[in-house]
């Protein structure tokens, strides 16, 4: 752009107000969003009105969206989650790639498409709409399910080889084995590579460096986003995929107690890009393309999506899961991706294709990725139908794992002089006592605490949920908002909550809200003055009171209690 | 799509470097964002940032505009009204004169004068957020003399859109955009609501409709010749920041604005320069109207209308700094192609500079005080003093209360049930009538004032009790010359220890007492002694006994 004038861009400003219209929409009508913002692309784009194009903000944006996205994934990645589940997940996505590769070519060839386009076709169409899956699996929260950790690991797979697949392709002709197994063993080289400095810097570099950065709202975010931004840097400019290299770099984060509040402070920022990349699908598309084979498109879906079912479900069976996961996990995974759109884009450049196949591919992708996001969606609601019909086949010994919540807890937001006393009075009533903190300077003290420490600002959903805050016996706030109060008070309608608040008014507020116990603690303090004056004409007793009062005072954990200012700096 | 993803990764990287060590220190990051900018700028091309970065001014504005808070304003609204307009006039007159002089032209000696009378500050809001509730005086006054000069600079990006960018000056855009606002305000109360009810706190589309309102309304502004930040600020006077919005959209927004705003910053920095003498003359120029002119008129206005002298300079010391409105307005006639170089660096530069100091005001604003106040600065500003004042002749055996507003209330019941006098030592005008109605005895003036312990009578007392949150007049308290034993409200334990090694009877711990009070109310329930009803009603009983905001 030059510098001729400060306004907005037209295409992005008009995209994203028609993603919200029909997002909207898609809200009133219970629609998933992701059918509202693909069906902005179709409706803005060259397919609909034609009044946006995909510009080059608009083409940053969406890229980063998805990094972002599979950035997030990464975070909610913890090791000892994966490893139990990898050698199932590795078996399955080699026997979907095969197999489903071999379904493909031959429904390909049975529309009438010749040997080499149904082979390009087949490589095209076996991957998974990572995007779709992930963001309506994180939306419902079952990315910690045990399907959702299959499915996602499976994912991962299929971004390894849709990697080698473009280093194929980026060759420009099947002829150059040697040239295909050079550019294949320079990605393997390149990803281990990223993997081994993301591995490192998780161990060595990482905690110091976000301890460092938990001091302040914007730090930790910042920094997360440039470390994010590093590992998609160093991928897009070793010709990686971006995708991978935002996934690894979130798993260096995982690990560390700073990932909740990370991910949640990073979700809007993604939700916004990733509604661009969902809508920015169908602006690359016109329509005499989208058409060209049409009926072949239809029908390929729906024979695909029939075959795929049996293999993957069949594979997923094969691996000892339950019906249920094997179940939920196979349905995730119909679909026809984005990627398919990437690879005919680059196999149309080197002439592999021509453009009425791309057309082929983008329809598939266009009618499964809705499509797909309703299966999903109501996942467990098609599974209860078809159940009676599959029931016969339960194993006797399914892969199981347990999910870890908190039961009979205290949630205590805040780690304060009141919060702390308070934690020492529920020890015995309680089996768990959990904190949320965010202030950096509490981390190690908690860490260390026999109780369970969430790092994170009460305010984001997922960090509510993770404390189990619905199902806890108690609650004890020290937050200092009154709307974070609130919404932690409707949270746990059941627990017994007590709440501290600064004036009057918000005092009433969280009263109605229906805290149990409200902590005023100016009050207290004229309590305390009275029983000063009372005593002040005693000498002795008055000396006595003081004495104690300041005992207390003076001892007692924790000894600082705010985190804008550093001790004693400020001097005002 | 590479160049650009190499740029955000060195704004980003740079950022979170200098982010870091901002928070290791204490600094401001705005001053680091705009030297990285200078850094960044020998590397990166900057103009294709722009429309990036365009969204860094929608989002602070936008989230500005969703703060305007008018019940805040409520209580100093009309002397912060006053002491702004004053402070931005007398200095931008005096700057533009200068400007003049030194041979600008008339409309770049308004760029210039802008530059300098503009000290409030969107960035400065993040520093005055309190954390516990009780906040002093200067807090809030200076926070709404920083509401009224945002304001101020809307209606100067507003003004300079009308008569400087505009083809041909229209007064009838002005009309449209009074009716933008008012727009706005119908839309936040009747419409906002309405609309979002039905999203049922789903947050990712209430984002959406948060960015295209901003959308919609910067594209109404653009298509009647208005600048873009008059529309993000209406836009987010359409935004209402309630319960429950508060979290699921004004936080999304904000999480937003971090991303943005980086990019803003840095792509400034990065349109500066290498600075020439002329630069370094404009720079110096509006360094001073900003450090020195600016807090010295503010204390003295505040003076005269009848603050203590310690409030006025600490207000005063608040508003030290270039405002980011006036980078706003710089970057805006950049490109409009209305701005001589050296001029739109000097306003940057300066920026970075005043924040920097500012930083350093702020956090030794007490110190700063009590040296003007020895040197005399003060008095010769005019504190007033004595006027307001009652003390009972031979008064003895009394009890001194500092700043009786933070939880003082209650003790003027019990000094007169138990027959004790008392007396309040109190700074704020705008509480001064009620503590003329409530108490006998009060003396009106700042504690570091020898002459205010002389009026309460401070040898005759029996006790002193300081309630005072702030740490600096605590700690004159402390060390107050006299045997007459003090109890001082402190914060933390480590305050608590140091408090009573230097001296003090007692010390007062809000929180040890609400955890030692609630503690026992809590243990009486776990042990089946209290009921939950109960229970309920011991906290009731106690926010009904407690004073009033």
């Amino acid at each position: 752009m030059a510098l001729d004038e400060i306004v907005l861009a037209t295409d992005f400003a008009v995209l994203i107000v028609a993603a919200t219209v029909l997002s909207y929409i898609a809200r009133l009508t219970k629609q998933p969003t992701i059918v509202a913002y693909v069906l902005t692309g179709l409706v803005v784009g060259p397919i609909g009105f034609g009044i946006v194009a995909e510009d080059q903000l608009i083409e940053i944006l969406a890229e980063l969206g998805l990094g972002f996205l599979l950035f997030l994934l990464g975070i909610e990645m913890r090791f000892e989650d994966i490893r139990e589940i990898a050698r199932p997940v590795a078996a399955i996505a080699f026997g979907q790639a095969i197999l489903q590769a071999i379904a493909s070519t031959a429904v390909a060839l049975f529309l009438g498409f010749t040997l080499f386009q149904s082979l390009m076709i087949a490589l095209a169409t076996t991957f998974g709409a990572t995007p779709i899956i992930v963001k309506v699996l994180g939306d419902k929260d079952d990315l910690e399910t045990l399907y959702g950790k299959v499915d996602v690991g499976v994912l991962i797979f299929q971004d390894i080889y849709l990697v080698m697949a473009l280093a194929i392709l980026a060759v420009g002709s099947v002829e150059g084995i040697g040239e295909i197994a050079a550019n294949i063993g320079r990605v393997f080289l390149l990803m281990g590579l990223i993997g081994l400095v993301s591995s490192l810097a998780s161990k060595y570099f990482l905690p110091t460096l976000l301890r460092a950065s938990a001091a302040n709202k914007s730090t930790l975010f910042t920094v997360g986003i440039a470390w994010a931004f590093l590992f998609i840097f160093a991928a897009e400019s070793l010709e990686l995929s971006v995708e991978i290299g935002a996934f690894l770099a979130g798993l260096a984060l995982a690990q560390l107690p700073y990932s909740t509040e990370l991910k949640e402070r990073m979700r809007p920022v993604t939700n916004f890009f990733i509604a661009i990349f969902f809508a920015s699908i169908a602006l690359q598309m016109e329509i005499d393309q989208l058409l060209a084979y049409w009926q072949e498109a239809v029908i390929a879906c729906i024979l695909l999506l029939g075959i795929n079912f049996f293999i993957v479900f069949g594979l997923f069976y094969s691996q000892r899961f339950d019906i249920e996961t094997s179940f939920l996990g196979t349905i995730s995974m119909l679909q026809v991706s984005e990627f398919s759109l990437v690879l005919g884009a680059l196999a149309l450049e080197q002439e592999f294709i021509e453009e009425g196949i791309l057309g082929f591919l983008s329809l598939m992708a266009l009618i499964t990725m809705p499509t797909s996001t309703y299966y999903v969606l109501y996942n467990r609601r098609i599974y209860a139908a078809v159940r009676p019909y599959l029931e016969r086949l339960e194993r006797d010994d399914p892969i199981e794992t347990q999910p870890v919540e908190y039961e009979n807890h205290a949630v205590i937001v805040g780690y304060s002089r009141l919060t702390s006393e308070l934690a020492d009075v529920l020890n015995d009533a309680v089996d768990e006592i959990v904190f949320i903190e965010d202030r950096a300077e509490h981390v190690s003290e908690l860490q260390e605490a026999d109780y369970g420490f969430i790092f994170g600002n009460a305010r984001h959903g997922d960090v509510r949920q993770e404390a189990n805050l619905a199902g806890a016996e108690v609650l004890v706030s020290d937050a200092n908002r009154t709307d974070v109060n609130r919404r932690l008070v409707e949270d746990a309608p059941d627990a017994l909550s007590i709440i501290a608040a600064t004036t009057e008014s918000e005092s009433r507020l969280l009263r109605e809200s229906g805290a149990d116990y409200v902590v005023l603690k100016r009050g207290f303090i004229g309590e305390e003055l009275e029983s000063f004056l009372e005593l002040l004409d005693d000498h002795h007793a008055f000396e006595r009171h003081l004495t104690a009062r300041n005992e207390r005072a003076r001892d007692g954990s924790p000894r600082t209690s705010d985190s804008s200012a550093p001790a004693g700096e400020y001097d005002v | 799509m590479y160049e650009i993803l190499f740029a955000l990764v060195v704004i980003f990287t740079l950022a979170s470097i200098f982010l870091l060590v901002a928070a290791q220190t204490g600094l401001p990051v705005v001053p680091f964002y705009l030297l990285a900018g200078v850094l960044t700028g020998i590397v990166i091309d900057e103009t294709q940032l722009l429309e990036l970065a365009q969204w860094g001014i929608v989002f602070l504005v936008l989230l500005f505009g969703i703060h305007v808070d008018l019940e805040a304003f409520r209580s100093t609204g009309r002397i912060s009204v006053v002491v702004s307009l004053l402070q931005a006039s007398i200095v931008g007159a005096l700057t533009a004169v200068v400007g003049l002089a030194l041979g600008l032209t008339p409309l770049h000696a308004v760029y210039f004068a802008v530059a300098a009378a503009l000290s409030s500050s969107l960035v400065a809001t993040s520093y005055l957020e309190a954390t516990d509730g009780a906040r002093p005086t200067y807090e809030r006054l200076a926070e709404s003399i920083h509401f009224t000069e945002d304001v101020l600079g809307v209606v100067i990006v507003l003004g300079l859109s009308l008569f400087v960018y505009a083809a041909t000056p229209a007064f009838e855009q002005f009309a449209v955009a009074v009716g933008m606002v008012v727009l706005a305000l119908g839309f936040r109360y009747v419409v906002f609501h309405r609309l979002t009810a039905r999203l049922e706190g789903d947050s990712e589309v209430m984002m959406l409709v948060g960015i295209s309102l901003a959308i919609g309304f910067i594209a109404l502004a653009e298509a009647t010749n208005l600048s873009l930040i008059v529309g993000a600020f209406a836009a987010g006077i359409a935004i209402a920041d309630d319960y429950p919005h508060s979290l699921e959209l004004v936080d999304t927004i904000d999480d937003l604005e971090d991303f943005f705003t980086p990019i803003f910053f840095v792509t400034v920095g990065a349109l500066v320069t290498i600075p020439t003498l002329e630069t370094i003359g404009y720079t110096l120029a509006l360094i001073v109207a900003v450090l020195l002119l600016n807090p010295l008129i503010v204390a003295f206005i505040l003076l005269r209308t009848g603050f203590d002298g310690r409030t006025a300079v600490l207000t005063g010391l608040t508003l030290d700094q270039v405002s980011a409105f006036s980078l706003f307005i710089a970057i805006e006639a950049l490109v409009a192609g209305l701005i001589i170089r050296p001029l739109f660096d000097g306003i940057v530069f300066a920026a970075a500079i005043t924040m920097l100091v500012a930083t350093y005001t702020s956090r030794h604003a007490g110190r700063i005080n009590r040296v003007l106040r020895e040197r005399g600065v003060v008095r010769l500003l005019g504190e007033p003093l004595d006027g307001r004042t009652r003390v009972r002749e031979g008064l003895t055996d009394h009890v001194i209360v500092v700043d009786f507003q933070y939880g003082g209330r209650q003790i003027v019941e019990a000094s007169s049930r138990l027959d004790r006098p008392m007396v309040v030592v109190e700074d704020n005008p705008v509480l001064f009538e009620d503590v003329r109605k409530a108490c006998d005895n009060y003396v009106y003036g700042d504690v570091l004032n020898d002459r205010v312990w002389e009026q309460a009578r401070l040898s005759e007392a029996a006790l002193v009790i300081s309630l005072t949150p702030e740490r600096d007049r605590a700690e004159t308290v402390v060390d107050l010359e006299t045997d007459v034993p003090r109890i001082v409200r402190v914060r933390d334990s480590n305050s608590a220890a140091e408090f009573l090694e230097r001296g003090v009877a007692g010390v007062i711990y809000p929180d040890s007492i609400a955890a030692e009070r609630v503690g026992d109310d809590l243990r009486g329930l776990l042990e089946g002694e209290l009921s939950r009803d109960a229970f309920t009603d011991r906290s009731e009983a106690r926010f009904e006994v407690s004073s009033e905001d």
